[in-house]
């Protein structure tokens, strides 16, 4: 079923495009991740141009988000004033980051940092996740009592400030959310992820509960996409409908089956699905740069 | 600039070349089935029919040269044992797709130095790297080796058949990745190793439809298509949502 894309200015197959939607969208229900490190690479690999494929996902992940989300609305998985103060935190950061690259890019080699900064990033968070989570379910086998949720922090007690979210079940600084926000924001504007980091932070640094950490999130990612999307639109005139529009009747119905089996899971076994998956990531972008490329050489239409 | 006046320069040269017959100056003409190629949201390629007529004997050869494009290339190259893109050379004003159509295999045709004047067959063509005259050879092989895998650049695989050393015609398939833009078909009538008539026409390949007005909208409107776009993907969300649950 060819489709022409008006934008990205090429036919794709429609079925194609909306199966990997579908298939994404499971991912983004379960864990409350936007998914877009997955489908940006697959729409480049068939040959979306970068900034295209970038823009036109984030478009794609407001609505699979926004899927997800009233599943978990309606089991009361969201803490919104969690989630308000992690956007607002969220988009002061990819203020400062969007600044901070301008920054580094005039140093040079900034590639090879990011690539660098995200293989350790996410390598560490995936092992942690892994050990930790593995260990609990051990722990729960062999009958012992759970203190509630992993990671407790003493310091972070003595912030001030302090604020009950009484759906995370925690009474902490609001600091802790907003500047957890601004790293993330950093992090978006730089590397361009998000929930694949924001997921392990909330749950191990904010000790909030893996269920509410995945109906936050997707909160959290539901509105930091959309403003992408728009500044996208207006600065770039990069977003594609038509291609936004197929993946995301795809994802939509993918996130409520995904929402679904999450709901089914507990929460240390998302966690060690999740650090598989995190690793898996890791994995692939080592095996990237240490394996011989099938070709040395790659084409960039400038203009 | 520079590359459209050697581009200019080329064609004057087949022209003076086509002046060495002056007295045996024989006409070609040649017209396209369509001069617009309408991109509308189900285009999946288009057939392309050439055809003309010419005075005499003599063979056909046809370039089909895409609108202009800057291209980076870059090369990976390892460092301490990961590979990263160290060295790149961007390509200015290169055609965005190349095709070459002959009626009889070009070796026959003419001789070499007859093809690098006419800029046919890709190797031929005049590519500039960063303001140099000599691209790096493995940049411009590598260059070469993408646009054909991508099925931009290509050479000899669709004849023109000839009919009665009369008239002529071609089918060719643009692909569905073929750059918007103008294009330009040039036909050269060679006989005897010798160009003796030249002629090009126009192609234009153009977005109608539901693409022109979404590329459009985009492009004028960025903010309420942003807004849109938000909107409408807001709305599935929810609908699908609002779907599951009353199952």
């Amino acid at each position: 079923m060819p489709i022409y894309l008006p934008i990205a200015e090429m036919s794709v197959n429609g079925l194609l495009l909306l199966g990997m939607g579908g298939a994404i969208g499971v991912l983004s229900g379960v864990f409350g991740i936007g998914g877009g490190f997955l489908m940006t690479p697959f729409l480049i690999f068939i040959g979306v141009p970068s900034p295209v494929a970038v823009a036109s996902a984030t478009n794609q992940i407001v609505a699979s988000s926004v899927s997800g989300l009233t599943t978990h609305w309606r089991r009361g998985n969201v803490d919104l004033r969690m989630g308000g103060l992690l956007v607002a935190g969220g988009l002061t950061g990819s203020l400062i980051g969007v600044n901070l690259v301008s920054f580094l890019r005039s140093l040079g080699q900034i590639d090879v940092t990011i690539r660098f900064a995200y293989i350790l990033l996410l390598g560490f968070i995936g092992s942690l996740m892994l050990i930790e989570s593995v260990r609990s379910i051990f722990k729960r086998r062999r009958g012992v009592s759970m203190s509630r949720g992993p990671g407790r922090h003493s310091w972070m007690h003595g912030m001030p400030f302090k604020m009950r979210f009484r759906k995370s079940g925690l009474y902490i600084s609001a600091l802790l959310p907003f500047c957890l926000g601004i790293m993330m924001g950093i992090l978006v504007a730089v590397m361009g992820i998000s929930g694949i980091v924001m997921v392990p932070a909330m749950i191990y640094i904010l000790g909030m509960p893996t269920q509410i950490v995945v109906g936050t999130n997707l909160f959290y990612v539901m509105c930091v996409t959309a403003t992408t999307t728009f500044l996208q639109a207006v600065m770039n005139q990069s977003v594609d409908i038509a291609l936004a529009f197929l993946l995301l009747l795809g994802s939509v119905i993918g996130a409520q089956i995904g929402a679904r089996l999450g709901t089914k899971l507990k929460g240390e076994q998302l966690r060690v699905l999740l650090a598989l998956l995190v690793l898996c990531v890791c994995g692939n972008l080592v095996f990237g740069l240490i394996a011989t490329p099938e070709d040395f050489f790659s084409l960039e239409i400038v203009r | 600039m520079i590359r459209r006046l050697s581009l200019i320069g080329a064609f004057l040269c087949s022209l003076f070349l086509g002046g060495d017959m002056a007295t045996a100056a024989r006409p070609i003409v040649v017209d396209l089935a369509q001069h617009l190629v309408a991109v509308s949201t189900g285009f999946s390629g288009a057939g392309m029919l050439m055809f003309g007529a010419m005075d005499g004997s003599g063979d056909v050869v046809m370039v089909v040269r895409g609108p202009p494009e800057d291209v980076t290339v870059r090369k990976k190259k390892r460092i301490a044992g990961i590979y990263l893109n160290r060295q790149a050379e961007t390509f200015s004003g290169a055609p965005s797709y190349y095709r070459v159509l002959s009626s009889r295999p070009l070796e026959e045709v003419a001789p070499p130095n007859l093809w690098r004047k006419l800029q046919v067959l890709p190797s031929n063509l005049f590519l500039r790297a960063d303001g140099k005259m000599l691209p790096s050879d493995s940049f411009k092989d590598a260059f070469l080796r993408k646009k054909e895998q991508a099925g931009l650049y290509g050479c000899c695989v669709d004849p023109i058949f000839l009919m009665g050393n009369r008239l002529f015609r071609a089918d060719m398939f643009l692909p569905t990745n073929a750059p918007i833009g103008a294009y330009r078909v040039e036909v050269y009538l060679i006989d005897d190793g010798k160009v003796v008539s030249a002629e090009t026409t126009p192609l234009l390949l153009s977005k109608v439809g539901a693409s022109a007005d979404i590329f459009l909208f985009a492009q004028e409107q960025g903010a309420l298509y942003g807004l849109l776009a938000i909107l409408g993907a807001l709305f599935c969300g929810w609908f699908a949502g609002w779907v599951f649950q009353r199952r």
